[in-house]
């Protein structure tokens, strides 16, 4: 029997409530969202919770997943952020509302399956694994602490427009890896 | 069709999580109109999906699976549902702002009115979190000219109704300018329809004119 994508399981828990899958995401991320928390300065406890919480979420809204859009880590990752936004920053995070009625279609419709979400992804992981020391620092600084450029540069010693094009140039070969598929 | 989007820079920081409330309340509002500028954030998103899968995984308390379990029992799977378009729509078409924005927008018309800061120019600024930076909607007559100004920091303003004219171009729903300290402008409103904007700013705006400077702490602007 093959092993189940993160992306089957979520559809699992949208679809039957699976208990099961639900299990098997847990195992997946609540280890990894709580180690991202510690980052942030959570103990361990507070992490704990959190991602507890972060988790209930992804029980929550498992239908509003898509698996060609995102990938279940990526989605996973932008529940966990909004969560640690609320938890420590006490603001909002202002969302796009995907059912708004006021919403602007795409008019491209999307053509990828899950199957491409899951090779772009990997290619994602390739392309990052191969950033140069100083892109990744910044990348990490800010996708994983959520401190503005300016603050990152303010830390690193850097001028501003290094950070900003540092953090480009990452994204640059994100991109690449993203669309090597695509002409 | 949109001309003028979020620069790559700020969409990246609100992917990143990075921004404060009222910056990230302009972003999503232009995302909500413009396609090109959503898919840019989803590939920016997949950094983070990628960093979290590569986190080095923390034992979670024993039995927190199960706890987890057991408040999935009393919560079911979220419908995808939304509010439709609700509260005084006072001087806005609120069904032509998206959300999130109608829902600030409807939430602070329930506590105050708009006020008029000069001849055809009324403000409403928005109850974000409190910090540095500000978020409002400009409804502006048509016609109107904006006193020549430039900005002590980031300004961006997002068009959301009829459009205006600057040296830089011509701005219309969905289009967003994005002007600092080396930008002296006076924008002018089209004459064949109201405009209303959403405006957030870092830091009051620096008027060229004296007589302009003296007045706008009683202006608000």
């Amino acid at each position: 029997m093959p092993v189940e994508s993160p992306a089957d399981l979520l559809r699992a828990v949208a679809e039957r409530q699976d208990r099961q899958a639900f299990i098997g995401l847990f195992r997946l991320f609540a280890p990894r969202v709580k180690a991202y928390l510690r980052r942030q300065g959570a103990d361990s406890a507070v992490a704990d919770d959190l991602a507890q919480e972060v988790m209930l979420k992804v029980w929550r809204r498992a239908a509003a997943f898509d698996a060609a859009k995102a990938s279940a880590a990526t989605w996973v990752y932008a529940i966990a952020r909004n969560t640690q936004i609320d938890a420590f920053r006490r603001t909002r995070r202002p969302e796009v509302d995907m059912e708004d009625a006021a919403l602007v279609a795409d008019s491209t419709p999307l053509q990828d399956d899950a199957m491409a979400t899951a090779e772009r992804e990997r290619r994602v992981r390739a392309a990052l694994k191969t950033l140069p020391d100083e892109q990744a620092a910044v990348v990490r600084m800010s996708f994983f602490l959520h401190k503005p450029h300016a603050e990152i540069a303010h830390e690193l010693r850097l001028p501003l427009g290094t950070v900003k094009s540092r953090l480009r140039l990452a994204f640059g070969r994100l991109r690449d890896a993203l669309r090597e598929d695509r002409e | 069709m949109i001309e003028h989007h979020v620069s790559e820079d700020l969409l990246l920081e609100y992917a990143a999580g990075a921004l404060d409330e009222a910056s990230s309340l302009l972003v999503a509002t232009h995302l909500a109109l413009c396609p090109p500028c959503r898919a840019v954030v989803s590939e920016a998103e997949a950094m983070g999906g990628v960093l979290l899968e590569g986190e080095q995984p923390e034992a979670m308390s024993e039995g927190s699976v199960n706890t987890v379990l057991e408040r999935v029992a009393q919560s079911p799977v979220e419908p995808a549902g939304h509010e439709g378009a609700r509260g005084r729509a006072d001087r806005l078409d609120a069904a032509s702002l998206p959300q999130p924005l109608r829902g600030y927008a409807a939430d602070t018309l329930s506590r105050r009115g708009w006020r008029r800061v000069a001849p055809g120019l009324s403000q409403l600024v928005l109850g974000t979190s409190s910090g540095p930076t500000t978020a409002r909607l400009f409804h502006l007559a048509p016609g109107t000219r904006i006193p020549v100004h430039s900005h002590r920091g980031l300004e961006l303003t997002l068009v959301l109704q009829g459009a205006y004219q600057d040296e830089c171009g011509t701005y219309a729903r969905g289009d967003v300018a994005q002007l600092d300290e080396s930008v002296t402008h006076q924008p002018i409103v089209s004459r064949s329809s109201v405009c209303v904007t959403l405006a957030v700013t870092q830091a009051p705006l620096r008027f060229r004119s004296l007589a302009v400077r003296m007045i706008q702490p009683l202006l608000g602007l």
